[in-house]
């Protein structure tokens, strides 16, 4: 018991981890929601070419661990004479892999959505944009929240990698703590529990957008 | 990269393989207790189940895996990296296998355990000839499923020091200080790994299917 005290007594070092985890991973997920969509709209609107071309990228990234995406930007960057902070290069992983799962995941809604939608759409006048924002993506949104849910999850699971190239997140700071007073169940235990909690809330989030997207087609 | 360098490596691939073979290994029939334990809803166990599952589930494997190589000693059990390493993955595959197998259960047909029953069959009976066989088909795609999930998660037995694919290529890095060739190798031989246990994956699921619409 006496060693949670210890890891509570630093709980300042893991409130800021918890903000570079939220931080990171929230930014990561709004860029890789943002370049999934504009890929999805590149990737329905594609020729057969630049399609087969989007399904290679697409499927390599869902076949590369996530450490190894950031190991090869930590390594490679520099080498084509790009120099980025680990922060960077973290968000930087975080947001081209989950680009590719985000791209993923939109297209297989779209392709349930109901094309009589689509077509009434036009029929009424919409121009492209307003097809996307008025009628094709919120459909998208509201069908796949879970799925959309999990990888958000699965993002902040991800984040944990970071510690590797020293970003100071919520393991990091475990590993930390452990180091110094060589508490490391304590710690972790403590780690896991604030993982919990952030997954917890996202799934919270789910439910609550899922709440609402059931009353909006109403 | 010289070719003693891909042997490494190639031995990296093997100690990864070996490591989730061993994960799933124990992971997956624990899964399987865990799910039953959740279904015939014992009440102490049964709860404990849901909340490590939900725990594991959300914990980030590189976390769990600190936790069991210097949790573990700390409390006075004595593990190597590797045996640290499979109670990692096993850990990790029992509580995602759970929920595979939790979801099969729950769409089981109740008249076909009413049927078992009211020919006398003992649960243990039940649960061999008639649920298991059963549930083992409609499950397989999704179990493989979390074992390309592993794989992808299992670098993470790298950084408390098992050489897998990715040790083994921070060790050729650090002795030829180029990193980057070795760790694209590497990113290489994963993609054939995870891409062929997706192949195996699908097929399993149209195997599934065909054999869902035949039944039909």
């Amino acid at each position: 018991m006496h060693d949670f005290v210890i890891v509570f007594q630093h709980l300042d070092q893991f409130v800021s981890a918890i903000a570079i985890t939220v931080g990171i991973t929230g930014f990561g997920a709004f860029v890789s929601v943002l370049l999934g969509s504009l890929l999805t709209v590149i990737w329905k609107s594609a020729g057969r070419t630049l399609a087969a071309c989007l399904q290679v990228y697409v499927d390599i990234f869902r076949c590369i661990p996530f450490l190894l995406l950031l190991y090869l930007l930590y390594y490679g960057l520099p080498k084509a004479g790009v120099s980025l902070n680990s922060w960077w290069t973290g968000l930087l992983a975080i947001a081209l892999y989950n680009t590719a799962y985000m791209a993923e995941i939109f297209r297989g809604a779209w392709n349930a959505i109901d094309p009589g939608t689509i077509e009434a759409g036009r029929a009424i006048g919409f121009r492209p944009t307003g097809l996307y924002r008025r009628i094709i993506f919120p459909q998208i949104i509201y069908s796949s929240t879970s799925v959309i849910g999990n990888q958000f999850i699965q993002i902040v699971k991800d984040s944990a990698f970071l510690t590797t190239i020293s970003v100071m997140e919520i393991t990091h700071a475990a590993s930390d703590i452990q180091a110094r007073y060589f508490v490391p169940f304590a710690s972790f235990v403590t780690a896991a529990l604030f993982y919990w909690t952030i997954c917890k809330s996202i799934e919270l989030l789910v439910l609550v957008v899922e709440n609402r997207g059931g009353a909006y087609r109403k | 990269m010289t070719s003693g360098a891909f042997l490494t490596l190639l031995d990296g691939a093997l100690v990864t393989l070996a490591a989730c073979a061993a994960g799933v290994a124990i992971g997956m029939p624990l899964g399987l207790l865990f799910a039953v334990a959740r279904w015939v809803d014992l009440r102490f166990f049964g709860r404990s189940v849901a909340i490590y599952v939900s725990v594991v589930r959300s914990t980030p494997v590189v976390t769990l895996a600190l936790l069991v190589f210097f949790g573990l000693p700390s409390l006075g059990i004595e593990i190597g990296s590797t045996v640290a390493a499979i109670i990692l993955l096993a850990v990790n595959t029992s509580a995602f296998n759970c929920e595979v197998w939790r979801s099969g259960l729950n769409t089981f047909q109740t008249d076909q355990i009413e049927a078992a029953k009211a020919f006398g069959m003992t649960s243990t009976q039940l649960f061999r000839r008639i649920i298991f066989p059963q549930l083992w088909r409609q499950c397989l795609p999704a179990l493989i499923n979390e074992v390309t999930m592993l794989i992808k998660s299992s670098p993470a037995i790298a950084v408390i020091g098992v050489v897998d694919i990715t040790r083994a290529a921070i060790r050729v890095g650090a002795e030829t200080y180029d990193p980057f060739p070795p760790m694209l190798a590497a990113t290489l031989l994963y993609c054939v790994i995870i891409a062929s246990t997706i192949v195996l994956q699908r097929v399993l699921e149209k195997r599934h299917m065909r054999r869902v619409s035949q039944d039909a």
